[in-house]
């Protein structure tokens, strides 16, 4: 009697455990995966940021707070801090206007707009090396496309890329074209999600095209907005391979960015007690940016 | 009045479709550049730019010789082959190892499951360029720099993936695996059979934005590897300028082969990708 009724919460009790067992057999190759080559190097990061480690030298040591005094007093460190902050002003408000005029532009669905939306989207999968090869070209002082635009309309040459003052504007300029198609791509988004309902009430009302667009469709973007200023003050602070392939973080240094250094620090230098303290920095950095703006974004939500 | 508006409305759609081609033009030009600068002779390549003319894309004198030397003077074929494994493996890799997460996560109740997931998905606002260098150490520490693993293993999992394939698995009607389970389907047998032939679209989607990812990554490949042996064809591209003389030839032959690829599949599966990235709001 008592072993009857037992068995079936035995066998629920018994298939409540393999139904855990099996849970925790399918995420586990994933959780491996991201514990060693995404959680890892995170206290690792932090454990050499603590320590006197050259890449050539067979050992490292404990040194305290060391590294952090010699970067947050080092002038190449706050050199590149600016550089990245002055890079990411530029492209943001560059992003989004440029993304709100296009997303404008192609919003209406027909195969004509479709191709037109393909090819300012072309860049954004296209590789970071290649672009950065072909706008250096572009810029070339002598034979790069804007000069001649430049000096057939009777102005003089630009030095772009080889000028500290022109270089970040120049890659911006670049950035902006690369990735702009990201923006249009969600500004679209935002717009399609305004009801057409609104605009048609606004037309009975007697307002103007411009009017629904100040009144209406700017204001129910203001999240979308947020966003896209969220994704891009994220990514400037990311900003490698273009100074890599092209400037080096020259001329004089005006191009240095953030990541550029570290991977200097790091690879140049062998200094992976200094890379891995920016590296810590990098990381607050981009999580407090992200704290902030995830706030601002959830105070928005509430109004 | 009504005639009057008509015109103002064609004039308008005119001007739009001006600006539309202006701009796209804008946006193409530099890849129409390569494409024909990529067939012509190397001491041309930088003729006729300016002023614009149909010489300034199409070549005076059309040559492969470019391309010629790119495969027969570097060994870009061996980089196209590297790619090509590292990209494909890492998609493969990607898509089980996190449709498997992703399963358990929308279908499997374990304990801390709701925890794990949250905690894991914080970890996706961790920038690479943030590890980079950490990264790098323990990589070397096993031994794997200058290996295929050090270029295909630390990228599989990740939990973006796993987020986009579980918000998909949920919207999947559970109806669909009663039928598999009184059949005597466990687990394994309705991740297999149901769950995953149903996930197609988002394995899709995730499958060519990963490919391309790696198709154009470059920070790591350039940090984990050294030797020729293991160079991906962007490192190559990039060490081509990094010379005494930049080999313009072969960057802009390389950059050619190099974009074509990823155009043709965005071409082919413009509709998945799209909506991945639509959904998703995220770029690589």
């Amino acid at each position: 009697m008592e072993g009857t009724a037992s068995l079936p919460v035995r066998r629920a009790r018994r298939l409540k455990g393999t139904e855990y067992l099996s849970g925790y057999a399918f995420i586990l190759p994933a959780l491996t995966g991201i514990t060693f080559f995404g959680l890892l190097p995170l206290v690792y990061a932090l454990y050499v940021s603590f320590r006197r480690y050259d890449l050539l030298a067979p050992t490292s040591a404990f040194i305290g707070l060391a590294n952090y005094q010699h970067v947050l007093t080092d002038p190449t460190f706050w050199r590149a801090l600016l550089n990245t902050a002055y890079y990411a002003v530029l492209l943001i408000p560059a992003q989004t206007c440029l993304g709100l005029f296009l997303a404008l532009l192609v919003q209406k669905n027909s195969p004509a707009i479709s191709i037109f939306r393909a090819s300012y989207y072309l860049p954004v999968v296209s590789s970071m090396v290649v672009a950065s090869t072909l706008w250096r070209i572009m810029y070339d002082a002598q034979n790069g496309i804007f000069n001649g635009v430049l000096q057939s309309m009777g102005l003089p040459s630009q030095p772009f890329l080889t000028s500290p003052g022109q270089a970040i504007p120049a890659l911006v300029l670049m950035m902006t074209w690369k990735w702009v198609g990201i923006s249009m791509l969600i500004f679209l988004g935002g717009l399609n999600a305004i009801p057409a309902d609104y605009f048609e009430a606004a037309e009975v009302d007697g307002a103007s095209r411009f009017q629904g667009f100040k009144y209406i469709t700017l204001p129910l973007l203001r999240r979308v907005m947020l966003f896209i200023v969220v994704v891009n003050t994220i990514n400037a602070f990311k900003l490698f391979t273009p100074i890599y392939v092209i400037t080096r973080g020259g001329p004089m240094e005006s191009t240095l960015t953030l990541v550029f250094h570290i991977f200097r620090t790091g690879f140049r230098y062998y200094d992976m007690g200094s890379a891995s303290t920016m590296s810590v920095l990098l990381l607050l950095l981009v999580l407090g940016l992200t704290l902030v703006q995830f706030g601002l974004l959830r105070t928005e939500r509430d109004v | 009045m009504r005639r009057s508006s008509n015109v103002r409305r064609k004039v308008d759609t005119g001007l739009k479709y001006l600006v539309l081609t202006a701009v796209a033009l804008l946006f193409l030009f530099p890849y129409l550049w390569m494409f024909g600068a990529s067939f012509r002779p190397v001491q041309e390549i930088f003729e006729n730019v300016y002023p614009l003319s149909w010489r300034t894309i199409f070549p005076a004198h059309f040559t492969l010789a470019n391309y010629q030397s790119l495969f027969t003077e570097e060994p870009f074929g061996r980089y196209l082959f590297n790619t090509l494994f590292v990209a494909g493996t890492v998609t493969v890799l990607d898509l089980f190892v996190n449709s498997l997460a992703a399963y358990a996560f929308a279908r499997i109740s374990f304990p801390g499951r709701d925890v794990l997931f949250v905690g894991l998905l914080a970890t996706i606002i961790i920038p690479f360029e943030a590890i980079m260098i950490p990264l790098y150490l323990i990589v070397r520490s096993f031994g794997w720099i200058d290996t295929y693993l050090a270029l295909i293993v630390p990228s599989a999992a990740r939990i973006f993936s796993v987020f986009l394939l579980r918000q998909f698995m949920l919207g999947i009607p559970r109806d669909l695996e009663d039928a598999a389970r009184i059949d005597g389907c466990r687990h394994w047998g309705i991740y297999r059979h149901v769950i995953l032939p149903l996930s197609a679209p988002a394995l899709i989607s995730l499958g060519i934005l990963t490919f391309q990812e790696h198709w154009d990554s470059f920070t790591w490949p350039l940090i984990a590897t050294n030797h020729p042996k293991y160079r991906l064809v962007q490192v190559a591209i990039a060490t081509f300028s990094q010379q005494d003389v930049v080999l313009w030839d072969r960057i802009l032959a390389g950059s050619a082969v190099a974009t074509v690829l990823p155009i043709v599949l965005f071409l082919a599966l413009q509709r998945y990708y799209v909506r991945g990235i639509v959904t998703t709001g995220l770029k690589g």
